[in-house]
């Protein structure tokens, strides 16, 4: 009799902890993010931050001022600068710049625009019939009621190749 | 009592697991991330002792940070290559030359600190780890005069300093600035365009600066370049009367940096 209490109770917990091994249900992750299409639109820069990269690579700090970065955003005018990305039938067309007193970050006033991989685009080409300008994406302006698009440029030793000043801009969509 | 032997045990083994740091000598002494050091270890009571020849296994930012092997040293523990390879100083004694940034393949503002362990070459004897070794910070040395960034192209947004504390004659560590004029020049060292004055305002306790970008403010004539600016700070000081008289700082000349 004993042995059969055993026995029944082994079944009993080996049901429960079958029971328990059912795979988890996952909730969905969405559908991807369509980070081509959230660059469409008309951005204007919110902030500007300059970085001397030596200074940061060398790890310098100098108490009163910070010499590593710089915040430019009210020191000149960039808040003017305003960059129009259009699309048409779901393929970057035509864009423009309207840079007001900002100085001018993309020094072309329109054309077309492309960038590298439309699916995860990291840098963008802007071209007219005599110039071409290219900058790199800094983030995708997805996932946000208040999408913020960044964008970086960096400037090398023409000679050494070595990075010496990065600068970031942050838009936001008007 | 077992547990009081037990727990000294355990602490004597978790500090003969770093070997003393006393073992080790530095030439020179002190040096940062940029300098070439050379570092002499005593392997003596170490499984090393006695060996014919030693090979590093060292490693970066042992106390934090991001922490990266040895680049050359590091790529095999069952076969140290001959740039691990260190080199005999005496009895037990083995030197290695290396430069952090390069070793390590990180900036200096990323090295905080090294640790290393003698090897052979196949990982058969090893010494514990001797760790950590810190490398001095670069510093940076201010002057009364200077620009941000350090180097700049003819496009970049320029600012320039001017730090009273540093002056070293007397209307400079009295005067007050009230503007800065900068002057673009050619590849001649000719004047382009007019000179422009530039409010400044402070910045940190006697620390002023105005802000330009060269570029929009001096355009060239045909066949000619914007190769590099001189500015100087005008400002005010009271004289014997108290009454403001006019000044200003000599001029100091940037040359632009080609940047692409």
């Amino acid at each position: 009799m004993k042995k059969n209490i055993h026995l029944i109770t082994m079944f009993v917990l080996a049901a429960v902890l079958l029971q328990a091994c059912r795979p988890d249900s996952y909730k969905s992750v969405g559908t991807p993010v369509n980070a081509l299409a959230s660059l469409a639109g008309t951005w204007q820069i919110t902030k500007v931050i300059q970085t001397d990269e030596n200074a940061k690579n060398n790890g310098f700090n100098y108490g009163p001022i910070n010499i590593q970065t710089m915040d430019l955003t009210s020191v000149f005018a960039y808040t003017d600068f305003k960059l129009t990305l259009n699309f048409t039938n779901g393929v970057p067309s035509t864009f423009t710049t309207t840079p007001g007193n900002s100085p001018k970050i993309i020094r072309l006033a329109s054309g077309n625009w492309s960038v590298d991989n439309p699916s995860y685009p990291q840098v963008l080409t802007f071209a007219n019939a005599t110039d071409t300008a290219r900058v790199t994406l800094g983030a995708y302006p997805v996932g946000s009621t208040t999408p913020v698009l960044k964008i970086a440029a960096q400037k090398r030793d023409a000679s050494s190749g070595k990075l010496l000043i990065s600068y970031s801009y942050e838009f936001s969509k008007k | 009592m077992k547990k009081i032997v037990t727990l000294i045990i355990i602490i004597a083994a978790v500090c003969m697991g770093n070997a003393k740091a006393g073992n080790v000598t530095f030439s020179p002494a002190t040096f940062t991330a940029n300098d070439q050091v050379t570092l002499t270890v005593d392997v003596s009571g170490t499984p090393l002792a006695g060996a014919t020849e030693a090979y590093i296994w060292i490693f970066s930012n042992t106390t934090g940070g991001t922490a990266k092997d040895g680049v050359t040293t590091n790529t095999s523990w069952t076969n140290s290559p001959d740039a691990a390879k260190m080199v005999a100083a005496g009895t037990n004694k083995w030197s290695f030359t290396f430069i952090g940034a390069t070793l390590f393949q990180q900036t200096p503002g990323e090295l905080k600190d090294f640790g290393f362990l003698v090897k052979a070459k196949d990982g058969s004897k090893q010494t514990p780890d001797f760790k950590p070794f810190f490398f001095d910070p670069l510093v940076f040395t201010p002057s009364l005069m200077r620009i941000f960034p350090a180097k700049v192209d003819v496009t970049d947004a320029v600012t320039m300093y001017y730090e009273r504390t540093l002056a070293t004659t007397t209307d400079g560590q009295r005067m007050t600035p009230v503007n800065v004029v900068v002057t673009g020049l050619d590849e001649n060292g000719n004047q382009v365009g007019n000179p422009v004055t530039i409010a400044v305002k402070v910045v940190a306790t006697q620390i002023w600066a105005g802000s330009i970008i060269p570029s929009d403010n001096f355009v060239p004539t045909a066949g000619h370049k914007l190769t590099s600016f001189k500015y100087k700070f005008n400002g005010t000081l009271p004289d014997t009367s108290g009454n403001p008289t006019t000044v200003s700082s000599a001029e100091t000349t940037v040359t632009f940096t080609a940047m692409k």
